[in-house]
């Protein structure tokens, strides 16, 4: 039997099919938890995120028009629980009841180590982007999506978005540069 | 083509991205520009080392398990969902109150000794639990005004300034705080004075989330 579409999916879920919602988690999870991934670093505030977006799925998915499709509309719910998970780090670190983490940390030594001082600079650089430059690279970096559809995602125009992904890739060169000097 | 047009399609051209025409019409730009053509070169090498930057997988298992726990968790929320009577802006007030408080006791004239790190400790729990339940735009907000209250903190603490142009272009206009915050204002705080000081509290006090 073919597997249905994303539209019938959210079909059968509003008339009241339980699994046609598990379908749709099992089709997306690992999109969405690599998003989320490179915006935030650990595996725990991943993990943190991705329940929190299907969770936000399953609660307003009745309300879903349709207006995008569910794959902008997800990734949007997606990439804005992502940057707000950044923005309470930020605002907890502040108030020195959490470090803001110097490296996308990826918390194994075996791993850390074997990286070369430029890939870690890189990473490190990463983490440090503002959180728009991020979002625009993870998802144009990452995903390679189009422009077209990150300034659905993103409600930028498609200008603003390749500005952003330029200054976001002129930063990480010269932040790698300072890095590997000091 | 001229450079302007060039720098924005760079990053495409790098990749292979774009279309045989706009890839040709590039390329015939980059034999006559040496600055272009060394910034695609530094680009091509930041291509060829992001690719290097990878995250470690999760587990197999992890997959399996997270349809479970999410389900767990909408079980949970079901059995205690919060009334409707509740207003959408409870919770931002009450962090606001939190910060406030841990302002009111840092700065207060009356309580001079105070130190700065104590009062702090005694919020975050809290503080952590309600930014746990705010959305995207409490947080802009919350985000920009404790960002200010960093700034008086780190004053305080150090007893020695900021950047006085970068404070004084937070007083002026929020909205360059958050710009200014995330080329990390706490980087400057060189220089303030006392007045400047004086200036930010003025501004807190005119601000929403202090009245």
């Amino acid at each position: 039997m073919a597997s249905r579409t994303d539209s019938e999916l959210i079909h059968d879920f509003k008339k009241g099919e339980v699994s046609a919602f598990n379908e749709l988690v099992r089709r997306y999870q690992q999109k969405v938890y690599w998003i989320a991934r490179r915006l935030l670093g650990s595996h725990e505030d991943a993990d943190d995120a991705v329940q929190d977006v299907f969770i936000k799925v399953h609660e307003s998915l009745r309300g879903f028009r349709a207006e995008s499709s569910f794959f902008t509309w997800l990734y949007r719910i997606a990439v804005n629980v992502s940057l707000n998970a950044l923005r309470k780090r930020r605002v907890l670190s502040l108030f020195g009841s959490e470090e803001v983490p110097e490296v996308a940390a990826d918390d194994d030594p075996v791993e850390r180590i074997s990286r070369d001082e430029y890939s870690a600079a890189l990473q490190k650089a990463i983490s440090r982007l503002p959180a728009k430059q991020k979002a625009v690279f993870v998802l144009r970096y990452y995903d390679e999506m189009p422009y077209a559809e990150i300034s659905k995602i993103l409600r930028t125009s498609v200008g603003g978005l390749k500005a952003n992904y330029f200054h976001a890739l002129k930063k990480l060169k010269t932040a790698v540069k300072k890095d590997l000097e000091e | 083509m001229n450079c302007q047009d060039v720098r924005y399609r760079l990053p495409e051209y790098a990749r292979g991205q774009l279309t045989a025409e706009e890839s040709e019409t590039v390329r015939q730009h980059l034999e006559v520009c040496p600055t272009c053509a060394a910034d695609l070169k530094e680009l091509a090498e930041l291509y060829s080392r992001l690719d290097t930057v990878a995250f470690r997988p999760p587990h197999e298992s992890y997959w399996v398990n997270l349809l479970p726990r999410i389900r767990a968790r909408l079980e949970k929320r079901s059995r205690r969902m919060v009334p409707r009577w509740i207003p959408r802006y409870a919770l931002p007030l009450t962090a606001a109150a939190a910060l406030v408080a841990v302002f009111v006791t840092v700065f207060s004239p009356r309580s001079p000794d105070a130190t700065v790190g104590a009062p702090v400790g005694t919020y975050k729990v809290e503080l952590r639990s309600m930014l746990n339940q705010m959305d995207s735009s409490d947080l802009s907000e919350l985000e920009q005004q404790s960002s200010l209250i960093a700034l008086a903190d780190r004053k305080k603490e150090n007893g020695s300034g900021a950047d006085s142009y970068v404070i004084k272009s937070l007083i002026g206009d929020s909205k360059v705080l958050y710009s200014a915050f995330d080329v990390n204002v706490q980087s400057s705080i060189e220089g303030l004075e006392d007045t400047e000081m004086d200036a930010i509290l003025d501004r807190l006090n005119q601000t929403t989330f202090f009245n």
